[in-house]
């Protein structure tokens, strides 16, 4: 086959490449949701046809999600509507994203634990680390400079109220 | 009040020195975020929201409408500059902006750029003005079921034009009509999908939703490849004017883009990715030196800038004479526009001049600011397009999570971030379209008010969504593009085959 034949020629509707499993595993949860979501929904009011209760529209959501989802896992199964690999980061690449979601999560996390100053400077030294190649000196002197430049301009002057924490700051 | 009285009256009530900052500070952020990789219009908006509520509506409205109009021009710049644009609506704008840089036009095209969006800026305001009365008043003719048809119609053509694959839209769709239900139901005040948590009665905040799926994601995306920070030359501001050969050649291309752009806004779908492809193809077909497009040609910058700006221009209209916004920044808008209890339709100029005139101005007076903002300044973007992606990505996630816990402050909205910002990655990854969702969300609680509405005026009868012509029609005309999206590329195909 040439390069242009292969270019048109449908792809391989056989076979299930990366986002292909990625939209069926996304079809299935959005099924198994939309059973849950309708499971809730039909415990609340449903009123008549004419003044319909809190239940109504939600119900019609519920089914709508659950063919959405069938559509999802059709499309992915039977057809190769989107297909192609799923370009995911490797080695290094990866390692990076990995500390920075983690970093993020530890940061959301002891947010109302260590208070507002004190869980932005780790998390900003955290991705400093991560993400640049500075010394610790700079690396520190940077996380500080953020961490009291955004408290100045939130905390301080528009008077956003930023967990304190167990310390008080 | 007619057209034009209305826009001088429009121009009275920004003129004063709150709204008109609002709107600098809104033109200047926009283009920020538009020039720097991470953070989109959408999130820019959405870290924006809650801000905008501790002020008066209109300057919180100009604010939003500026970051909208402003991420365009700045999306425009790094991809000139850089050929690095900052979403799909700035693509065209590498394809001739960043050959134009490369043979040392870079100032020319930034020029021809910045000086076209004003004046397709300035055609789409005039049209704007006399649209939006017109449509204002032909909504007054609708009801709950053709509100109902409208809303839930054109989310189904955006979903269906914006996904790729059906599914693609139309499963993001659902997911942010569900999640607009969660929270205190309105009219029997049951608890929905709160599972006891007090401070999901509320519902979902916006903000976090928005911020985490398109600023989290992008973050996560940008991050995925150690990138220095690109080497772009410093512009001399002699540098900034066009031949005269140049200025002649753009003059065409702005009238066609402009025109291209404004009708394509006024549609549902992406209108900045639609007129910036549509006007750069218009171009290829009818311009004089067609065969240089792609290759640095005057005209596909000018055109395709015209267009996106005439587009976002444009959107507004459906925006403030119906109500219904056909991209995720207009949907933060008329978010907005509910939190301040200002009911958005066509009813809004009637009831809100000062609001609906003032918007309409401030898209004028933006595009004069903007004008300002980036060509004397441009030295200013290209300083910013050098900062390290460090930096960035330290400043934007800080900013997200501190945005995300201002709305009510809550650590809730700081989860509700990190777990959109994955939900947000993992989509992007597998090609679904986030806007829906947003849309969706936005939308969702509206939908279902028109749609009890309905059925309270019908007296449960379900024919009641179809008993006008105006519904008919709406139905009808839907129904025909998502058919038609099926049928029509077969008919090609088989043609060709």
């Amino acid at each position: 086959m040439t390069e242009e034949e292969a270019a048109q020629s449908p792809p391989d509707e056989g076979r299930l490449d990366g986002k292909r499993k990625g939209r069926l595993v996304v079809g299935v949860i959005g099924f198994l949701l939309s059973a849950g979501y309708l499971f809730e929904a039909q415990k609340l009011s449903w009123g008549t046809l004419a003044q319909p209760g809190a239940a109504a529209f939600p119900m019609l959501l519920g089914v709508a999600l659950a063919g959405t989802s069938m559509l999802t896992i059709g499309e992915s199964v039977r057809t190769g509507a989107v297909a192609g690999a799923v370009e995911l980061p490797r080695g290094v690449d990866r390692k990076r994203i990995l500390g920075l979601v983690g970093a993020l999560a530890a940061y959301v996390v002891l947010l109302p634990v260590a208070g507002y100053i004190l869980a932005s400077a780790g998390f900003a030294i955290a991705v400093l680390r991560l993400l640049s190649g500075l010394s610790w000196l700079r690396t520190v002197v940077l996380a500080i400079a953020v961490t009291a430049g955004t408290y100045l301009l939130f905390v301080m002057v528009l008077g956003v109220l930023m967990p304190k924490g167990v310390l008080g700051v | 009040m007619e057209a034009l009285e209305g826009l001088l009256y429009g121009m009275g009530v920004l003129f004063t020195p709150t709204t008109l900052l609002g709107a600098f500070i809104g033109v200047l952020i926009g283009t920020a975020v538009g020039v720097l990789p991470g953070l989109g219009p959408v999130a820019g908006a959405a870290l924006i929201f809650p801000l905008t509520f501790t002020l008066d509506p209109l300057t919180g409205l100009v604010m939003i409408a500026g970051i909208y109009s402003g991420a365009m021009y700045g999306g425009s710049t790094a991809s000139i500059l850089m050929k690095v644009p900052g979403d799909t609506a700035a693509v065209v704008a590498t394809f001739d902006g960043y050959e134009m840089t490369r043979r040392g036009r870079a100032g020319a095209a930034l020029s021809i750029t910045a000086v076209g969006s004003f004046i397709a800026g300035t055609i789409a305001v005039v049209l704007v003005t006399f649209f939006s009365v017109y449509l204002a008043k032909f909504g007054l003719l609708f009801g709950p079921p053709e509100f109902f048809a409208l809303t839930a119609g054109s989310l189904l053509v955006f979903a269906r034009i914006t996904g790729g694959s059906l599914a693609s839209g139309m499963f993001p769709l659902v997911i942010g009509l569900m999640l607009g239900t969660v929270g205190q139901e309105a009219v029997t005040g049951d608890f929905r999908f709160t599972f006891g948590v007090m401070e999901l009665s509320q519902g979902l905040a916006l903000t976090p939703v928005a911020v985490g799926l398109f600023g989290v994601a992008e973050v996560l995306i940008l991050t995925e490849s150690a990138r220095s920070s690109k080497k772009v030359s410093a512009i001399r501001v002699r540098e900034m004017f066009p031949t005269r050969e140049e200025w002649s050649r753009a003059i065409a291309p702005w009238g066609r883009g402009s025109i291209v752009g404004f009708v394509l806004g006024l549609l549902p779908g992406p209108s900045g990715t639609l007129s910036t492809f549509a006007s750069y193809r218009l171009e290829k077909a009818v311009s004089r030196n067609r065969h240089q497009l792609g290759r640095g040609a005057v005209e596909g910058v000018a055109g395709p800038e015209a267009a996106n700006n005439a587009a976002s221009t444009s959107s507004l209209v459906p925006v403030l004479s119906l109500g219904i916004p056909f991209s995720a920044t207009l949907a933060l808008m008329l978010a907005a526009m509910i939190v301040q209890g200002v009911q958005p339709g066509p009813l809004l100029v009637e009831e809100r001049p000062d609001l609906f005139w003032g918007i309409v101005a401030s898209m004028y007076v933006g595009n004069i600011m903007l004008l300002i903002l980036n060509l004397p300044l441009v030295g200013l973007w290209v300083n910013l397009l050098r900062t390290p992606q460090y930096f960035l990505v330290l400043v934007i996630l800080v900013l997200s999570v501190v945005g995300a816990f201002s709305v009510r402050n809550s650590m809730l909205d700081v989860f509700s971030l990190l777990v959109f910002g994955l939900v947000g990655y993992a989509l992007r990854k597998l090609d679904f379209s986030l806007a829906p969702l947003i849309l969706g969300l936005v939308l969702g609680p509206l939908i279902e008010s028109y749609f009890r509405e309905s059925l309270f005026l019908g007296k449960g009868d379900v024919g009641v969504f179809v008993s006008s012509p105006v519904a008919v029609g709406l139905w009808v005309s839907v129904g025909a593009i998502l058919v038609g999206g099926f049928v029509v590329p077969r008919i090609i195909r088989a043609r060709r085959s």
